[in-house]
């Protein structure tokens, strides 16, 4: 392992914008997780073609998830001043910005926990329904986990363990928690705006 | 060199073996795709012969020179050095060109046959609901998009005549199959899949060279293998005759005999709750067994695996779980899950009754 | 003080147990050991699906047989399904490309060795959990394509069965506890979700690993033209896991949450439709078929130039046909489904795209072909197999295109035609790469040759072991015999069929037990001084100590062509003399 470690190490030194072997990991992960998101919204489109005119629809609260899609937004902008202020080498607003995030990312949770409770209806409902809960249900899981890395990342801050230099795993959870922020506004359109 | 002439001794075994069984097949019936019965499956059977000429030619191509090459180059006394080919672009060029050419050719008859296949030449004769249940057959003949009559195991139609079928499930997909008069479509809940097939060739002499096996060819649960019908192709007299037959009710048992006995064990013993009669039951569709008004009239029981004889309609009614585990036909002799305690004498009356609706 | 000192006594504890012989392959984050762990548990897999199929031709030697109840038959078919192509070819794959990849570029292990490890004990736990589910009676049971709604759970057909009878009828239904077959309320399909994502974790994992190492660790001089063609396939490979393995995700998740949370996704009565799962399950299915395949085609590549002595013939039609399989392995899903009513168009169009598919595959034969052509070919075990591979896979083609042809495949799909083209594939083709590749690379692993005749004698059965069971299928299929069917009737021209491919089974079980004996008595034997380049090879793997160092190699190789050890070892007329010239 050490072995490998020198190598990449041997490459970083000789030119300066080298990604590490990690990030290219992250960027195949990221692509297989896009390509599963792809999948699910060709199920649901394919279901909506097929039902047709019988395609169900049901009330949904369109200003919450207006006002749902802007905290989870902004929260992507708000992780990458966090990234910002850690390269300028301010390590406190980097960790204050990165809680900030993680409490607009659970501030997002919560309100689409708040609506699946409230909406009235559960997943057995109809067609819509079901897509509705899966659709939103594996987003929803993927931001509780980019929550998880986040904190991770937020604890290590406080020991200091990231420098400008050196901040892999938050590199990685800035990827991931961007490409859970632009998959949410397919979805958003999706459910709750134009192919209803 | 003793251990290969004992490989050459297995594989001639194996080939006698084979060549064996295939001379001992032919004197079988087998549903062959080969042996077609009306265009469909004339189509489809030219379509096997061009694939496997071309596959047979390019095979003994390439194994020819794989020989070849296996032979000539091996590594013995005096073989000269290996040759250091990194490639040849025009060859290989070739051989890319070549397949591509031979595969598009085929492509184009391949569509052909298709649009050719896909819609029957004139409209439909008769037009047949085919209703896949777990695991047999209904066969609910429409007239003026209305039932005209019920049956299960066995279609009929007459010569030349087209025949279109809707696909129905409302359980597990299911795919209806007739060998020798079309290939298979599958019969799927909520897509509304039909098919056609018209039998053209017609052995007046004999009745048995009339009749095509059919299977559920998709997968379908526990007893997928015992899923048949048959196809039973008539001349149009008496494919009439035995219309205006199913058309009739029930037949009525003379009073005291042991058919008449039968009709009460069938009305006691809970059949009603699975089994139409027309004349005896009322008038419900979509029960779980088949329709049982002609049932002296088919061939076959028990979702086309059993030949409809006193013997076996007997084992069918008694231990249905012993003959098809997992059919929803439960067991009449008392044992543990069976529906009901039927004495054989019981039986027989039922079977004599289930007989004698012709 | 005392905390210390259990402290310590801890770490010593640990150490001892890193060290020992057993702990030492448990802990493991060396590649070249997690390469010797897949395909160690890859082939006992194999012998599991094996016994399964032994118990399918039992069972089917002779018509009406009742060696094995329809539940029982079920469960093993659908397992020897599952376990061939998800525990056997998918893990030994694996397992050479963990062993190999890095190797043959030069790179000391793979890029994340922890990742690499994990990927191995999620398969070794999937495996388990796969085959736990016999002990709870509930096997998977529906296919390794577990069709919808065959797999739902839904009650839903017995109620509505229930209210079609009569009164009388239900009370009877009522009081005696009456069932009705409809869909899968038992676990079965449960397993199969579970047990096939932990699995497909696993081989996420283990692709990510591959790509990241393949495309960043290469030794200095290996440029991408370079790599031997396994790398290649391995490649390709990895990136077909990468984009088909969510699909399978996708619809497996949607069946687990029809069967547990009440979504619809596949019920056709609450606006889902079963075709969904159809479309989904084999936009992974088909990728899934060339992942099984194109590291076979890539062990070929190895094995043919080195015994006859000459390069791969085209490299770059080799390479880049099997680029152009992996795109157009995503555009021809549909040619599993022509018989379920799509329109004529749809399916003319899915038609041209398994053409076009048809076309890099020939290539690849006729690359293979002309590479013997103009050698001196030593035939070896392994270039028995490789050669032998050809003949069969040739057949698999062949019989593979000719489904493609749709009017035919209305006819044979779904019939043992179908069977027989699968085990041309799967057993002519990666099966006996697999064994090729096993005698090739042995020695490369373990230090010792395994014993030649042995290897060649398990050649021969295995040759004729497989066409006496799988050629006669194509007539079974030709005859009208449809598949996974537990029983057939007699007298229908398929008994004495099925009679010699159950006989052919025997044959290949003798070349299995072939096998193990050669494994025991190569272990067996002590001190063998093996050369550590015993088949006069090409590839770098070949340029350490065999079994290679910790480190792999001492210094990192630098690479000047394609056959870097043909170089060092013909430095008059090394490959980079002439090439790119």
């Amino acid at each position: 392992m050490s072995t490998v470690t020198h190598q990449t190490a041997a490459r970083e030194e000789s030119h300066t914008p080298v990604r590490g072997l990690g990030w290219y990991g992250m960027v195949f992960f990221i692509a297989s997780e896009a390509v599963f998101f792809a999948n699910l919204i060709a199920a649901y489109l394919y279901l909506h073609v097929h039902a047709g005119p019988h395609w169900p629809t049901l009330d949904l609260d369109k200003v919450l998830a207006a006002v749902n899609t802007v905290i989870l937004v902004s929260s992507s902008f708000v992780l990458t001043f966090a990234a910002r202020a850690l390269n300028r080498g301010n390590r406190r607003a980097f960790s204050g910005l990165l809680l900030l995030t993680i409490l607009m990312g659970a501030t997002f949770i919560s309100i689409q926990l708040y609506e699946y409770v409230n909406n009235g209806f559960g997943p057995d409902k109809n067609i819509f329904a079901s897509s509705f809960y899966t659709l939103t249900g594996f987003h929803g899981a993927h931001v509780t986990v980019g929550i998880l890395f986040l904190t991770v990342c937020w604890f290590r801050s406080l020991r200091g363990d990231f420098s400008k230099d050196n901040h892999f795993a938050l590199t990685a959870a800035e990827m991931y928690w961007h490409f859970v922020d632009v998959v949410w506004i397919f979805l958003v359109l999706l459910l709750y705006f134009v192919v209803r | 060199m003793r251990f290969r002439s004992k490989v050459r001794r297995i594989a001639g075994l194996a080939l006698l073996g084979l060549v064996a069984s295939a001379v001992l097949s032919a004197c079988d019936k087998s549903p062959s795709i080969l042996q077609p019965a009306g265009p469909i499956a004339q189509n489809e059977a030219y379509m096997a012969y061009m694939v496997f000429g071309v596959a047979a030619v390019v095979f003994v191509l390439v194994t020819a020179a794989l020989i070849y090459c296996i032979i000539r180059f091996r590594d013995r006394p005096g073989a000269a050095e290996a040759r250091q080919l990194q490639g040849n672009q025009r060859l290989e060029i070739i051989w890319t060109v070549v397949p591509t050419l031979l595969l598009f050719g085929i492509l184009f008859f391949t569509i052909r046959t298709m649009f050719l296949v896909a819609t029957p030449p004139s409209p439909a004769n008769i037009t047949v609901n085919v209703i896949g249940h777990q695991w047999w057959w209904e066969f609910d003949y429409q007239q003026n998009g209305k039932t005209q009559f019920v049956t299960a195991d066995e279609l009929h139609a007459p010569v030349n005549a087209i025949v279109h079928l809707n696909l129905i499930s409302d359980n597990v997909i299911h795919s209806f199959w007739i060998p020798q008069l079309t290939g298979k479509t599958d019969v799927i809940p909520g897509h509304n899949n039909t098919m056609w097939f018209q039998a053209t060739s017609f052995d007046p002499n004999n009745p048995d060279n009339n009749v095509y096996r059919g299977a559920c060819a998709e997968f379908c649960g526990t007893q997928h293998a015992h899923m048949d019908f048959i196809v039973v192709i008539q001349t149009q007299s008496d494919y009439n005759s035995w219309v205006t037959q199913q058309m009739q009710p029930a037949a009525t048992p003379a009073a005291g005999s042991q058919a008449a006995a039968g009709l009460k064990v069938f009305q006691t013993a809970g059949c009603e709750g699975c089994h139409a009669i027309n004349g005896v039951t009322p008038p419900v569709k979509g029960l779980i067994g088949p329709n049982l008004t002609h049932f002296g009239s088919r061939q076959l029981i028990a979702g086309g695996v059993l030949s409809n004889t006193a013997d076996n309609l007997f084992q069918w009614v008694y231990q249905a779980q012993t003959v098809k585990p997992g059919v929803d036909m439960p067991d009449f002799n008392g044992s543990a899950g069976s529906a009901g305690n039927l004495s054989q004498d019981q039986v027989n009356a039922l079977v004599a009754y289930l007989e004698s609706l012709q | 003080m005392a905390v210390g000192s259990i402290a310590t006594r801890g770490r010593t504890a640990r150490q001892t147990w890193k060290q020992s012989k057993f702990g030492s392959w448990v802990t493991t984050t060396d590649h070249k050991k997690l390469g010797i762990l897949y395909v160690s548990t890859g082939f006992i897999f194999f012998l599991a699906g094996g016994i399964e199929a032994s118990l399918i031709r039992w069972q089917l030697s002779t018509p009406n047989a009742g060696h094995l109840s329809p539940e029982a038959y079920d469960q093993i078919f659908t397992m020897h399904g599952l376990t061939m192509i998800f525990l056997f070819v998918m893990p030994t794959m694996a397992g050479f490309g963990n062993y190999l990849v890095p190797l043959m570029i030069g790179a000391r292990d793979m890029a994340f060795p922890r990742l690499n490890a994990l990927g191995y004990w999620l398969l070794f736990f999937g495996g388990i959990f796969m085959y736990a589910s016999f002990i709870f009676g509930s096997a998977p049971n529906a296919g390794w394509f577990s069709y919808a709604p065959l797999t739902e759970a839904s009650p839903g057909c017995f109620t509505q069965g229930v209210a079609a009878m009569s009164a009388q009828a239900q009370a009877q239904f009522a009081t005696q506890n009456l069932q009705l077959s409809c869909f899968s309320p038992g676990q079965n399909p449960d397993f199969w979700i579970i047990g096939l994502n932990l699995l497909g974790i696993s081989s996420l994992v283990g692709a990510l690993n591959f790509i990241v190492t393949i495309l960043r660790l290469r030794a200095p001089g290996m440029t991408i033209n370079r790599m031997p063609l396994f790398v290649w396939m391995t490649m390709i490979t990895s990136f077909l896991l990468v984009f088909a393995l969510p699909s399978l995700t996708v619809a497996s998740f949607l069946l687990l949450f029809d069967r547990h949370l009440g979504t619809h996704f596949y019920q056709a009565g609450a606006g889902g439709d079963p075709l969904l799962w159809q479309h989904l399950f084999w936009s992974f299915g088909h990728p899934e078929v060339y992942i099984l395949i194109l590291p076979a085609f890539g062990m070929i590549s190895e094995i043919l130039p080195v015994f006859s002595g000459k390069p791969i013939f085209g490299y770059t039609f080799v390479a880049w046909s099997g680029v152009a399989i992996g795109f157009l392995s995503f555009t021809v899903w549909a040619h599993h489904m022509f018989a379920v009513g799509l329109p004529t168009v749809a399916q003319a169009f899915f038609a041209s795209t398994t053409t076009l598919i048809a076309i890099p595959t020939a290539v690849k034969i006729f690359n293979w072909v002309a590479t013997l052509y103009g050698g001196k070919l030593r035939f070896h075990t392994p270039m028995l197999f490789a050669t032998g591979f050809i003949a069969m896979f040739l057949i698999g083609g062949l019989n593979g295109a000719a489904l493609a042809v749709v009017p035919f495949d209305y006819q044979v799909t779904d019939t043992y035609f179908v069977v027989a083209h699968i085990h041309y594939v799967l057993f002519g083709g990666s099966v006996m790469a697999i064994f090729g590749g096993i005698f090739y690379w042995f020695p490369k692993m373990f230090g010792r040759q395994l014993n030649e005749t042995l290897g060649k004698i398990q050649f021969w059965l295995f040759l004729i072991g497989l066409n006496l069971t799988f050629f006669p299928m194509h007539i079974l299929g030709i005859l009208g015999m449809p598949r996974r069917q537990y029983t057939y009737p007699p007298n229908l021209g398929w008994d004495g069929l099925n009679l010699a491919a159950s006989i052919g089974v025997l044959i290949l079980i003798a070349g299995v037990l072939i096998f193990l004996w050669n494994l025991v008595r190569t272990f067996m034997k002590s001190g063998v001084g093996m050369a550590d380049d015993p088949w006069d090879a090409f590839t770098l793997e070949w340029a350490t100590a065999s079994p290679p160092p910790p480190e792999n190699f001492k210094t990192i190789p630098t690479v000047r062509s394609r056959r870097p050890l043909w170089d060092m070892k013909h430095p008059d007329k090394a490959d980079w003399l002439t090439e790119g010239h």
